[in-house]
């Protein structure tokens, strides 16, 4: 019996079918031939006047392939093997590959596991860490423009005594309005001291975090009230008692629910309040990780602190001040600026029971400014240098993982060498097996990068408050 | 009007008339045309495969390989629902072509 598989399979070499339905035709044909050989020999044909009869009715004029080429190029419906020739573009075999990968990975649990908890684990300590450092260190405060705000300093303050309150005892109140009412560099100040308040007007506390801020304090960071409206610099005149609260939008959720904030009622500290505005959401304060709740005027102090109150006296530390920089203004000028004034204000802010040689300090302190887009903390100051440490021991670990996996991968490389080449034998390309790989390494990815926002969400749900 | 691909269709009226009944293979419905026609039809390879795998592909018939007893596995074509619908359609056009030529020719009184 000649052998018709190969005359057919060169008279469709033309097509370029994809291999697993050139066989079936190449088989299918083959048979019809075979068949047509038998019958005319049994007609009584020559094996070679059969053959080549046989041969001469698949020719026809090349009618065969013209046929076929309409057809097969209508519908390439059979399946190809994962790995076999490129047809119908990437997102015909995209689906495949996904399958086969997962079938791949079903089959291999011992590597799937290992490949993702071990880059899990590092990708979820990195955005873990980074998460933390993030909030701490790089975010800007979410306010207009931050990248104008500067905080005053007094770089050499050492040797202070006095009353401190706050997380940023920096100023007292005399010299915040030194400065208030002489500095020339920037455009808004704003002026605050952090505190808490209890707004339980009997039996167990209720204790809010709260701000005492200046009138311009919303204004100088550009904030747009989400109900009511913000203080002003009419709110803040000495002497107000205690005029109203603005609340942040967490809190007037929490406190209020859906109910209108403006108008209500609160009790700071046994002292009534009535609420005039809600900050906008988003906005936590400038402080990282101290976010508030309850803003009151700075001229409120006395009425809420009564006998202890600070706002007068020259050694009550309490104040910290951003200012917005006026256009045209760099920090070096706003601190040259601010240098100039610095003796009339400690002149004029002077403690009456600082002795010669701490007068003598005092009076010699000279204001400077310092970048503040991403606000104050204390936090960054004690953690910002080993988060950065704690990032690279991740990363590190993240990169050791990486080559574990490779190594891995390289192995699994090893044992699947038959099956590429295989692959290879039937027809397939180095691209299409190339995309087979890659689609297996993203499968892993995938599965590792659920897992790593995972193993990073607690930390970003506890910090998530954090600025 | 009748269906101007009309002789084009008479090979696949042909093909689906054959697989009415039962499966058939390739070969087998290639040497039953050319029997009932007395030889004065006939499909080669060349023509016939491509022709049913239009027919395939049209879903009017469905092939699959089976191995019968005492035979080589082949492959065997039979109609499907669709198919069906459509050899009825031509049955009707292909006689009212038939008709009309034999009232135009005069061929049914030869």
């Amino acid at each position: 019996m000649p052998e018709f598989r190969s005359e057919v399979r060169t008279r469709l070499a033309s097509l370029k079918l994809a291999p697993t339905r050139e066989a079936a035709i190449v088989e299918e044909m083959a048979q019809h031939l075979d068949d047509r050989f038998e019958e005319l020999r049994a007609a009584g044909a020559s094996p070679h006047e059969a053959y080549a009869a046989a041969l001469d009715e698949l020719d026809q004029g090349g009618l065969l392939a013209k046929g076929l080429r309409q057809t097969e190029r209508q519908a390439r419906f059979d399946p190809v093997p994962p790995g076999g020739p490129w047809h119908g573009g990437f997102l015909t075999h995209l689906g495949q590959d996904c399958r086969y990968a997962v079938r791949g990975l079903r089959l291999s649990p011992g590597f799937a596991v290992v490949a993702v908890l071990s880059l899990a684990l590092g990708i979820g300590a990195n955005t873990a860490i980074f998460q933390l450092l993030n909030a701490v260190r790089l975010r800007n405060l979410p306010v207009r423009n931050p990248g104008e705000l500067f905080y005053l300093k007094v770089p050499n303050s050492h040797g202070r005594v006095g009353n401190f309150r706050g997380s940023f005892p920096i100023f007292t109140n005399p010299i915040w309005e030194q400065i208030r009412d002489h500095q020339q560099a920037f455009s808004a100040l704003a002026a605050w001291n952090s505190t808490s308040f209890n707004l339980a007007t009997g039996g167990r506390s209720h204790i809010v975090r709260g701000m005492y801020v200046n009138g311009d304090f919303f204004n100088a960071l550009g904030l747009a009230p989400a109900a009511g409206r913000l203080f002003s610099a009419a709110d803040d005149k000495k002497g107000c008692g205690l005029p109203g609260a603005v609340i942040s939008f967490p809190f007037w959720q929490s406190q209020f629910g859906s109910a209108s904030a403006v108008g209500g009622k609160l009790t700071l500290d046994g002292h009534p309040v009535e609420v005039i505005g809600v900050t906008p959401p988003g906005f936590y304060g400038v402080e990282v990780g101290h976010s508030f709740n309850v803003a009151v005027p700075i001229c409120s102090e006395p009425t809420i602190d009564g006998e202890y109150a600070v706002l007068d006296r020259r050694d009550g530390w309490w104040l910290a001040i951003l200012g917005r920089l006026k256009p045209g203004w760099s920090a070096a000028a706003a601190t040259a600026q601010l240098e100039s004034i610095s003796p009339a204000v400690f002149q004029a802010t002077l403690p009456a029971r600082y002795k010669e040689e701490m007068a003598k300090n005092f009076l010699q302190w000279k204001l400077a400014v310092f970048p503040a887009s991403a606000g104050l903390s204390n936090l960054r100051n004690t953690y910002e240098e080993p988060l950065w440490l704690l990032l690279a021991i991740a990363g590190t670990v993240l990169l050791i993982a990486c080559s574990n996996l490779a190594n891995l991968m390289f192995a699994r490389a090893n044992v699947r060498e038959r099956e590429i080449a295989v692959r290879l034998a039937l027809g397939a390309s180095h691209s299409r097996l190339l995309q087979q790989l890659m689609v297996e390494s993203l499968l892993i990815r995938s599965y590792r990068s659920d897992l790593g926002n995972c193993c990073s969400a607690s930390p970003h749900t506890r910090f998530g408050e954090l600025p | 009007m009748l269906d101007r691909e009309l002789k084009k269709g008479s090979a696949e009226l042909m093909i689906l008339s054959l697989v009415e009944d039962r499966p058939r293979h390739g070969y087998e419905i290639s040497k039953i045309i050319e029997t009932r026609s007395g030889g004065t039809l006939r499909f080669n390879v060349a023509s016939l495969y491509p022709l049913l795998y239009r027919l395939e592909q049209r879903g009017w018939i469905q092939g699959r390989w089976a191995e019968k007893a005492g035979q080589r596995r082949r492959r065997y074509y039979k109609l499907t629902a669709r198919g069906r619908k459509v050899l009825s359609t031509q049955r009707t056009t292909w006689q009212s072509f038939v008709a009309a030529m034999s009232r135009i020719t005069g061929m049914e009184n030869a």
